[in-house]
């Protein structure tokens, strides 16, 4: 069972709206993250697209950590069909530097891998604030049966 | 500046169509439609709400509040199309609607402008309707003489650059090394040829962070940092400048 002392149990992709510096930092303190550029074994050079990213998560089981909210009206069909869980994390409009973007996604993934846990069963697309702690909004809430 | 690539003409619908609040439609059509050809209409969010409500842009969205509008890939081409056509064409907003009208019914799609290439001149829009002739948009189907109407009539894919008869773009670069795609990142700025959003760039280094730590993380070049924050800076001034207020958006 995930606590909030420990990393997040479950394996994350944060996409490229977040820094891959900081994906690196929750890793090297044992997180199971991983970036689009990681997962695909691409460089910073090539394009992925949207539709490749949503497919992928749910073969590789990976909870989807992304900066978007639009994504989630643009992907709303693609999300439910392939039963991906989503955490969208909002930016302050004045810009938010990495290593409060670290502290923000340590404590919004730990939360949401909590969230999941107690839900099992259920795909989750929440969303988090940037403010330090922030709760967890649940936008929605599939089972997966 | 304003450079559109093109995809093959099979690809008849985007799954994903790209999607834009109207003042971050306005921000980058402001920046990324050169001054010299914005003059006579500015697209300002103003502006695209008052397309919207016309029919102009997104009808789909017509009859939603103004802030729950939001525009597709197409509608931020087709905006092109409308501030290009009232620069060079000075075409009235009444007959690029009966155009578009006129030629969404023909081709049997939404958003012609996103679509097809046409001609244009001072009062009409005309696509080819066959060897010999050219069919009119404003005046509903009437039929024109092409080896007398080519030599007085302007080609609107000269003006966005998407090559000709080969269907609908697949980008738009609104500055260099800056594109919009609608499959990458929602069809916001990215850097070009990754799916890195300028706005991210530009929210760190305004948070703190200094461009040398951004580039080496991204395994990008200094060089593309500063043009990210450039644009991104270029959008919010531009977006200030026509609406009175100093934009920050993510």
């Amino acid at each position: 069972m995930p606590s909030l002392r420990s990393p997040a149990s479950r394996p994350f992709l944060i996409d490229h709206q977040l820094n891959p510096a900081v994906a690196k930092a929750l890793r090297e303190a044992d997180w199971n993250v991983r970036t689009v550029t990681e997962l695909f074994n691409v460089s910073p050079q090539q394009k992925i697209t949207d539709q490749e990213i949503i497919p992928r998560c749910a073969a590789d089981g990976l909870t989807w950590v992304t900066a978007d909210i639009r994504a989630r009206a643009q992907h709303r069909r693609l999300l439910r069909e392939h039963l991906v869980s989503v955490l969208f994390v909002r930016r302050p409009p004045t810009g938010m530097n990495s290593r409060y973007e670290l502290a923000l996604l340590a404590n919004a993934i730990r939360h949401f891998d909590i969230c999941l846990e107690q839900e099992k069963g259920s795909v989750l697309q929440c969303r988090v604030g940037w403010g330090l702690p922030s709760p967890i909004e649940v936008l929605e809430r599939i089972r997966r049966d | 500046m304003v450079a559109v690539a093109a995809v093959p003409t099979e690809r008849e619908s985007y799954q994903y169509e790209g999607l834009y609040a109207p003042s971050e439609a306005a921000g980058y059509l402001l920046v990324g439609i050169p001054n010299e050809l914005q003059q006579r209409a500015r697209p300002t969010p103003r502006r695209l709400q008052g397309w919207i409500r016309e029919g102009l842009l997104a009808p789909e969205e017509r009859v939603l509040p103004g802030r729950e509008r939001t525009l597709d890939f197409d509608d931020l081409i087709s905006a092109q199309v409308i501030t290009l056509l009232q620069q060079r064409g000075e075409m009235r907003l009444r007959d690029i609607k009966r155009a578009e009208n006129y030629f969404a019914k023909e081709l049997g799609v939404a958003k012609p402008f996103a679509r097809h290439d046409f001609w244009y001149s001072r009062s009409d829009l005309m696509r080819e309707y066959d060897e010999t002739s050219l069919v009119s948009g404003v005046r509903a189907g009437q039929l024109g003489v092409k080896d007398l109407l080519i030599p007085i009539m302007g080609r609107l894919s000269s003006l966005l650059r998407f090559e000709s008869g080969s269907g609908r773009p697949l980008e738009w670069e609104p500055a260099e090394g800056i594109t919009l795609a609608p499959d990458i990142q929602f069809g916001h700025a990215c850097l070009k040829d990754t799916r890195i959003p300028t706005s991210a760039i530009w929210s760190y280094v305004h948070g703190g962070d200094r461009e040398e730590f951004i580039a080496e993380s991204y395994g990008i070049s200094g060089d593309e940092v500063s043009r990210a924050v450039r644009f991104e800076d270029e959008v919010r001034r531009a977006l200030a400048e026509v609406t009175g207020v100093s934009t920050v958006s993510d």
